[in-house]
């Protein structure tokens, strides 16, 4: 064993990792260098085991820095990094490499793996070497929320972040609360009209929303509100409001996104004919007609001539979705139930309809869905699989021609009313806001999870719920909130954050205040001041993301990132490549070199 | 404008009519286009024969034609869906760096090399574009246009109702390079009513005439039936003739209509419809190869006709 | 394609075989063979042969019957197009072998796919296979053979030469002298790519005959 200061463990990942990867070798390797004081290998370092390993380990105090070569420092490693921090480590002066992605993985060739491991391990040991001790930066939360969006999941989650005694502002588009399932006739899967998840009616008393958001003291709303600018970093947010009544700033601490989806727009798929034969519809205008049916009656009618009621209606599934080409790839998870609970509907008014629906596979991952298919059946609804491929007009009729893949039988069929299924896409505002909020976006153009696994983890105070996250129901958009609010409301009871120490650092003594750095920081956290007679550039702690472009633009060398400074980075790089530097082998100051 | 008239084999061989026609319509009497012969072309080649079978020969091949037109600076200008697809889809394939350098390997042995057509130079260096292939429903619509088509209309085909086939090659398969909306196509319609008739709509307007892929070789019987379904829509809907830009959809609504033994509907190239319209007598546009007598279609063009 | 080039005994087998699939088509007999594939139809590389020869990956397809439905030659025969995709997904490739080539080429399916798996070049990809495993259909050769004798798939006859100088058109290109040098090029380029192999015009009695075949030509355009 070496004398040095650096503790080396290496994870066996349960095989994982040592199944393409010589650990032993890798261990002896390491342990010729100088600057490590030894090396332990472990089936499994974030494992309680692992753990134990870990904290009595460094408590043996023969190490004052941690390199671990295991799986991602940012999913486990945070695990293994808290049981070191609980045997005194500082949690800045622990490195890890990620041998399992970067080496086992991905490379056949054993030997060569463990050369690529042996060589990455050596560099973050370069690099250990220089690292210090630091700690985390402290922010304060303000105790307020901006939900975006007035839609089922947004107000479910004002709700909820008042009821914790938090004040949410709810910031809604349009002029009314309720979003799209306010416009639904049945809803799945109490097959009641849409209204009930929102407030009082006639038919149902069961969950009062949209009186109670407007009630509560705690929650206050915007309604016909664009967001105009969101400025500030975690915790403490600057909002600038444009409404009907001018533009307006708030301060917030938390923002939960709710923006929701849009809905398909059928001219996409020219074939169904939607806008040229005005008896193709979408499943939007058929609540309309049916709602309208059922409160006033005779409005169930055939657009194209006002009066006749059709006698078949055949619903067409996946417009829009699982549709590579001219829509969308995601399969939009409600358009089958909706379907079926609109079937239902017109089967439950007028009996003597016949009613298809296209489809091309029933999905309905809900509680309930089988139930709910099985009654459609019952009720006599006819499922019919195979995608319509075409509908066309003849003598007046509309005509539908597809597969019943089940037969293997090509069928055309006149129709009095085809209803598309259309799906459900991502909004365009979400994509505007996302932007706003530095959210990533994924496949689907959908904003991204932070981990699909766990809805609702938190990405600098800001949450997403509902379907501004993906394609969801009722009932999910809800549960969806409710967890989000949580997050939220925990975040401002507890009122402060900590955050990385990790950002940008500005020597006043080399800035000349050129501002170059304000125009590069796309968060706003550089800004050219004043001081003592001289031009500076400053840093806000709570802005700063530590992406370091403001490091790379800077012409004279005066601003550093924390955790990742020059001589730290140009240590590990020149490990990494083979070159000799000043910087290399653990002595690091004034290094000028061209890597970092 | 420069064309290179390419008839490929069913036009010279069955409807020399047609080739007939349209060397008139673009000759000095009528559009004035520049027309430059080439007389070294092959077959396309034909999709089902070699594209099916060996999509090597067929990029080969249809470079060869190709590259006889890349330094006349004209455009191939085609009166057949099939040569239309096949030498499309070809210029398209040459894009590709990797294809276009196996093939010249395989032309170099006749001394030939596919470059495409030289658009400028930027001091040493050559900027070419591939080879314009076009039909010639696009060449007519896009560099005359309906004013110009209609201005040259000394003999309106008024009160004459046309059912328009396109025939698939010519909108399908959509690509970067298509030319018509294949949903809803107008370049056909739209010479059609140049020519003062009016295009009947009808259902299953853009169904195939199923001849196509070698059916005609192999299985006629299916490609009637095929046909017979399309015929029905057009008769349904009461129509003086069919018009169409591809030699092959014509022969077979000309073959099947006598096969099928149904009332006989005249069926017209684009071209010989146009002839028609710039008072071209129809003594010279072949129509004696039809198998459905036109006749009764030319009576009612001199019925209707305000010369 | 290429009308009036297959001979007329061709012509008329075709037509023959035309017919039975049109029987087959309108309702088979009651009781048919065991129909249970065995597995000897089986060739678990199908998938990738198809992509190797340029069609796409079959395996994404999500059999929703668009292309069936926009077909016209499934509307006109047992064999669908979904069908025939579904086939491909299991490997079962020998059963391609016994379908004749009636895919029009009409590009329909592709454009309804929403799965983006172009049918057509999917067949287009079996017909590859089937020419190299199997054989070449006979229509095939046979106009192939025509093209490599006279640069077109159909012979001009003395009708239409009369036609064209009535007119004045200029003479047909494969009508001139200077048009060998067309023929003997594209001979070379159909040996380089080994076009003639793969269609089998070269064989023994087939070159034999293909030269015999061009001098007729050479006469014909005299």
């Amino acid at each position: 064993m070496g004398k040095g200061r650096v503790g080396v463990y290496l994870c066996t990942c349960r095989g994982e990792i040592a199944k393409h990867i010589d650990l032993d070798r890798l261990a002896a390797g390491l342990s010729e260098d100088p600057a490590v004081a030894f090396v332990r290998v472990d089936q499994e370092l974030c494992g309680p085991a692992g753990q134990d390993v870990l904290r009595a380990s460094h408590g043996e105090g023969r190490s004052d820095r941690v390199v671990a070569g295991a799986c991602t420092p940012n999913i486990q490693g945070l695990i293994m990094r808290a049981a070191l921090e609980g045997a005194g480590l500082n949690k800045y002066l622990y490195e890890q490499v990620n041998i399992r992605e970067l080496c086992a993985w991905v490379h056949d060739d054993r030997e060569a793996a463990t050369d690529k491991a042996l060589r990455l391990m050596r560099a973050a040991i370069a690099r250990a070497l220089m690292l210090e001790a630091l700690d985390d930066i402290e922010l304060k939360v303000v105790p307020e929320s901006l939900v975006i969006g007035g839609g089922v999941a947004g107000m479910q989650a004002a709700l909820e972040i008042a009821t914790r005694g938090f004040l949410a502002h709810i910031v809604e588009r349009t002029g009314a609360l309720g979003g799209r399932a306010y416009r639904l006739s049945v809803t799945f899967p109490t097959h009641n009209c849409g209204i009930c998840c929102m407030q009082y009616c006639r038919e149902c008393v069961l969950t009062p929303k949209i009186e109670d958001v407007m009630q509560n003291p705690k929650i206050k709303v915007h309604l016909n509100t664009r967001i105009e600018k969101i400025d500030g970093g975690f915790g403490d947010r600057l909002v600038t409001l444009e409404g009907p009544g001018g533009r307006e700033e708030l301060r917030v601490g938390t923002i939960v996104v709710a923006t929701g989806s849009d809905v398909f727009d059928a001219r996409r798929i020219p074939e169904y004919g939607f806008g040229v034969f005005r008896d193709v519809v979408t499943t939007m205008d058929l609540e309309r007609m049916l709602e309208q049916e059922r409160e006033i009656g005779g409005r169930f009618v055939r657009p194209s001539d006002g009066r006749t009621m059709p006698r078949t209606v055949n619903f067409i599934q996946c417009v829009g979705s699982r549709d590579r080409v001219k829509g969308n790839l995601h399969c939009s998870l409600v358009c089958c139930t909706y379907a079926i609970g609109q079937a239902r509907e017109i089967k439950k008014l007028h009996p003597e309809v016949e009613v298809y629906i296209h489809y091309i596979d029933l999905r309905g991952p809900y509680r309930g869905f089988e139930e709910h298919c099985e009654q459609a059946k019952a009720e006599g609804v006819v499922f019919v699989r195979g995608r319509v491929a075409e509908v066309s007009e003849k003598k007046g009729r509309v005509r539908i021609r597809f597969e019943d893949t089940d037969l293997g039988k090509q069928i055309d069929m006149a129709t009095d009313l085809v209803v598309l299924a259309v799906g459900q896409e991502p909004a365009a505002e979400s994509e505007r806001i996302a932007k706003l909020l530095h959210l990533q976006l994924d496949e689907d153009r959908f904003i991204k999870d932070l981990n699909p696994n766990f809805p609702s983890e938190y990405r600098r105070g800001v949450f997403v719920a509902g379907c501004a996250e993906g394609p969801k129901g009722i009932r999910y958009s809800i549960e969806d909130a409710k967890s989000a609010a949580a997050a939220a409301a925990d975040l401002m009871a507890a009122g402060k954050i900590h955050k990385t120490r990790a950002i940008a650092v500005v020597d006043e003594t080399r800035c000349r205040g050129c501002g170059r750095c304000e125009e590069a920081c796309e968060y706003h956290a550089a800004r050219v001041v004043e001081k003592d007679g001289r031009l500076v550039s400053v840093r806000d702690e709570a802005r700063c993301e530590g992406c370091g472009v403001c490091a790379a633009q800077c012409c004279n060398r005066a601003i550093t990132i924390k955790h990742h400074t020059r001589p730290q980075m140009e240590a590990l790089m020149r490990r990494v490549l083979g070159t000799k530097g000043r910087g290399a082998g653990g002595k690091g100051q004034g290094a000028q070199g061209e890597v970092g | 404008m420069r064309y290179s008239l390419f008839v490929g084999c069913t036009i010279p061989n069955r409807f020399p009519g047609v080739e007939n026609s349209t060397r008139v319509i673009l000759g000095p009497d009528h559009l004035g286009a520049e027309l430059v012969e080439i007389n070294e072309f092959t077959c396309c080649p034909a999709l089902p024969t070699f594209y099916s079978t060996d999509r090597v020969t067929w990029l080969v091949t249809a470079a060869r034609n190709l590259v006889l037109v890349q330094d006349k600076n004209a455009d191939l200008v085609t009166m057949c869906n099939g040569c239309f697809s096949s030498l499309l889809k070809a210029t398209e394939e040459l894009e590709n760096v990797n294809k276009c350098n196996f093939v010249n390997a395989a032309l170099a042995s006749v001394g030939k090399q596919y470059r495409g057509r030289l658009v400028r130079r930027e001091g040493n260096r050559s900027i070419y574009e591939p080879v314009r292939v076009r039909h010639i429903i696009e060449a007519l619509y896009t560099d005359f246009g309906r004013e110009g088509i209609a201005d040259r209309v000394r003999h309106p085909l008024s009160g004459l109702r046309i059912a328009v086939h396109n025939g698939c090659h010519f909108l399908r398969p959509t690509t970067r390079t298509s030319v018509d909306d294949p949903a809803k196509p107008v370049m056909l319609d739209t010479m059609v009513e140049a020519a003062g008739a009016t295009s009947v709509d009808f259902p299953d307007k853009q169904a195939c005439c199923g001849a196509g892929g070698g059916i005609r070789l192999q299985v006629p019987k299916l490609a009637n039936a095929i046909t017979k379904d399309k015929y029905e829509c057009i008769h349904a809907a009461g129509t003086d003739a069919i018009v169409t830009g591809c030699p092959y959809c014509l022969y077979q609504f000309d073959h099947a209509q006598k096969d099928l033994k149904v009332h006989p509907i005249p069926v017209l190239h684009i071209s010989q419809l146009l002839a028609l319209a710039f008072g071209v007598d129809a003594e010279h546009l072949g129509f004696e190869w039809h198998f459905v007598a036109v006749r009764p279609f030319l009576k009612k063009v001199d019925a209707v006709g305000v010369v | 394609m290429t009308p009036g080039g297959a001979p007329e005994a061709q012509k008329k087998r075709s037509t023959e075989n035309g017919s039975s699939d049109a029987k087959s088509a309108e309702g088979g007999p009651l009781i048919v063979e065991d129909s249970v594939f065995t597995g000897a139809e089986h060739d678990p590389d199908f998938v990738k042969q198809i992509i190797r020869y340029g069609g796409k990956d079959v395996q994404t397809c999500l059999q929703c019957g668009n292309c069936t439905g926009v077909c016209p030659v499934s509307l006109k025969t047992p064999y669908k197009t979904r069908n025939l995709i579904k086939l491909c997904q299991y490997g079962y490739k020998r059963i391609f072998f016994t379908i004749p080539w009636i895919c029009a080429g009409c590009h329909r399916c592709h454009e309804h796919c929403p799965a983006d798996i172009n049918p057509a070049e999917v067949f287009v990809a079996i017909r590859h296979i089937e020419v190299r495993e199997k054989g070449v259909p006979r229509f095939i050769r046979d106009s192939t053979a025509l093209i490599l004798r006279h640069g077109f798939g159909a012979i001009p006859s003395d009708d239409i030469k009369r036609y064209r100088e009535k007119e004045g058109m200029p003479p047909l290109p494969n009508t001139l002298p200077g048009y060998r040098k067309v023929l003997s090029e594209l001979e070379a380029l159909f040996r380089k790519t080994r076009f003639t192999e793969l269609i089998g015009l070269e064989t023994g009695e087939g070159a034999a005959g293909e030269r015999k075949a061009r001098e007729r030509g050479g006469e014909a355009s005299k």
